[in-house]
């Protein structure tokens, strides 16, 4: 584990119970993190070993039972429901297993509208999406509806979508699990990228080795606890 | 940005966005005519009321309203009549001996109203003279001449030119009565009233009543229906010993129609806005539950509550507004054509003029009216879109995002 002032997400003891058939079951039960600035980070391990449910809590989507999750010194807890909106909108990008695309829009529209969201000036936002078009390789996608769009190049949207506005990190839920090798890798080496090139923190959770293995750290879970967290050689 | 969102996920389905299009422009098409025909029926009932029948004011005795007993007369009626037929606002003035009387022939007899009218003067007024469907107007040179309707000829067994005695009782108690010869056959669209109402001249009615320059009734038609009001204050002022009345004091049943009417339309188009509104929330609530995980994944991504809650509004009130075009154009032709054409109701019968109705409706739209409809519309359409936009607020995303 790290500690230190570069601390962008830090997470107290994470209990998440729920109530299933009255009998309460604890899908994470005492996760402690500490996430720096920058840092490229795989959460990995068996399916409901907690690892969505961890993102959720660290996103903001799903509160705590237990134990607090600090984001660049707020404890997002302290927050009421359209607080932590606007919190996610600032600060957090989301990338999700499938893709989850605005349907209706075009790729630029779906980069774009986070930014948006947001309000920032016109200019700014068309640069920036331009930027991204381009760096994702997207650039001749700009105008296509994600049904036109395969599998890999969605998701290469959804993660343009997430950077766009520049947030302090990005969550990235089984990213590649809907993608082939060529694509996965593909994706893989533009979050890589980014990660170097504009220092954005990356957490995901996975269980495909090919993400584990491009990961500078792993940390495991199972049965809702943390079993190993480790930096790869 | 939302307004281009609710715009597109409007035409995601464009069968079912069709299907609410197709719904609104009915609803309105609907609305609109069903209002414009009753509209329609009303102003010409009313029109029709107002110009065979009460005129638009009417003097009296205070008495005379009670037994209609001849002895309560108006005094001085032509220096009267002269008076009113110099005010601006007066079109015509149609002075009236009118008393309860029998007429009788060889063969029968029936009671009904006895009108002794000046013949110009009354037709300038209630178009009596258009209403001849047999026979002659009245002319100085035959006297005694009587118009009654065809009902009342048949009952009698009496035809054009035939005799009939008019009774009735005099000013001092006594029974008077006089000869007359059937001149016209009339009839308005008011059967009822025509079988109860006979007409001779004034001069006949004073000489079998032996009255001089005094009448029962005088009715003024105005240049125009605002212009009651005004004039039955002014009136009332000028002449304080007679009663001055209204049309709609003097026909109260068509005020009660009226008012009839407006809770029978109040009723239809809250009818027709409840299915509206039904078809509305369906399919919207179907639109956002389908959408559940789009819509977690809005708010993951930091779309506010107030904007969800504005997106599923905005896409109500667009397929709305993609609707009321339609069904705005298909009012106006449809309402229109009738205004022009008239729809014919003797097609389903003669029910209407059995009840004093112009059988011919011609559908009349008052743009205050239209703008009622088109703001009913955009507000069910808003209301409708409340419970889908608080189920959409409702999800919760995390658990969204995964369905």
């Amino acid at each position: 584990m790290k500690h230190g002032e570069n601390v962008v997400i830090d997470a107290h003891e994470l209990v998440k119970t729920y109530d299933q058939d009255k009998i309460p079951v604890h899908a994470v039960n005492g996760v402690h993190l500490h996430i720096e600035r920058g840092e490229f980070v795989a959460l990995r391990g068996p399916s409901g070993s907690g690892k969505t449910t961890v993102l959720n809590m660290i996103g903001g989507l799903d509160r705590p039972t237990s134990g607090r999750v600090v984001v660049n010194g707020l404890d997002i807890g302290t927050l009421n429901d359209n607080q932590l909106i606007d919190f996610r909108l600032r600060n957090i990008g989301f990338v999700f297993q499938s893709y989850n695309l605005i349907p209706v829009f075009t790729a630029r529209e779906n980069i774009e509208f986070t930014m948006l969201l947001q309000g920032r000036p016109r200019k700014e936002i068309d640069a920036r999406v331009d930027e991204l078009l381009r760096g994702m390789g997207l650039w001749d996608k700009a105008d296509k509806r994600p049904n036109e769009l395969s599998g890999g190049q969605q998701q290469r949207v959804a993660v343009a979508r997430a950077l766009a506005p520049k947030p302090q990190f990005i969550l990235a839920d089984e990213p590649t699990a809907n993608l082939d090798s060529a694509a996965a890798f593909k994706l893989l080496d533009t979050m890589a990228q980014l990660n170097a090139e504009e220092h954005i923190t990356f957490l995901f959770s996975t269980h495909d080795q090919r993400v584990i293995e491009r990961a500078r750290r792993v940390i495991t879970l199972e049965d809702g606890k943390v079993v190993d967290d480790k930096v790869n050689a | 940005m939302l307004l281009k969102l609710a715009w597109r996920n409007v035409w995601r389905h464009p069968g079912r966005s069709g299907i609410i299009v197709a719904a609104v422009a009915i609803g309105l098409f609907a609305s609109a005519f069903l209002m414009a025909f009753y509209q329609g029926l009303i102003e010409q009932r009313i029109a029709s009321v107002v110009r065979h029948e009460t005129s638009h004011v009417q003097m009296h005795h205070p008495d005379y309203i009670a037994d209609q007993d001849p002895v309560f007369r108006i005094p001085q009626a032509d220096s009267l009549v002269q008076m009113l037929e110099q005010r601006p606002h007066v079109r015509s003035v149609a002075p009236r001996m009118a008393f309860p009387g029998m007429l009788q022939s060889p063969t029968g007899s029936t009671g009904l109203r006895i009108n002794g009218v000046d013949p110009d003067r009354e037709d300038a007024t209630t178009g009596l003279r258009s209403a001849l469907k047999e026979g002659d107007w009245f002319s100085a040179e035959r006297r005694h001449g009587i118009l009654i309707s065809a009902k009342v000829a048949r009952q009698l067994k009496v035809k054009l030119r035939g005799k009939v005695v008019v009774m009735a009782q005099g000013p001092g108690g006594d029974i008077v009565s006089g000869a007359f010869r059937v001149i016209g056959i009339y009839g308005t669209i008011n059967g009822p009233r025509d079988d109860a109402n006979a007409y001779i001249t004034r001069s006949d009615a004073a000489e079998m009543l032996g009255l001089g320059d005094e009448v029962h009734e005088i009715a003024v038609l105005l240049d125009h229906s605002e212009a009651v009001g005004p004039e039955v204050a002014a009136l009332r002022a000028a002449l304080p010993g007679l009663l001055v009345r209204g049309w709609s004091e003097l026909s109260p049943e068509m005020r009660i129609l009226v008012g009839t009417f407006d809770q029978m339309m109040f009723v239809l188009l809250g009818i027709i806005f409840l299915a509206l509104a039904f078809g509305l929330v369906n399919t919207m609530l179907m639109a956002v539950l389908e959408r559940t995980r789009e819509i977690g994944m809005l708010m993951a991504v930091g779309m506010g509550r107030a904007r969800i809650f504005g997106m599923v509004v905005l896409e109500t009130l667009l397929v709305v507004m993609a609707g009321v075009p339609v069904g705005a154009l298909l009012s106006a032709i449809a309402i229109g054509w009738g205004a022009n054409k008239g729809i014919n109701l003797r097609t389903w019968g003669e029910t209407a003029t059995q009840f004093g109705y112009d059988p011919h409706v011609f559908p009349s739209m008052k743009l205050y009216h239209a703008l009622v409809i088109l703001a009913m519309v955009v507000a069910i359409s808003l209301l409708s879109a409340i419970y889908p936009a608080i189920r959409a607020l409702r999800l919760n995303a995390a658990e969204a995002i995964r369905k």
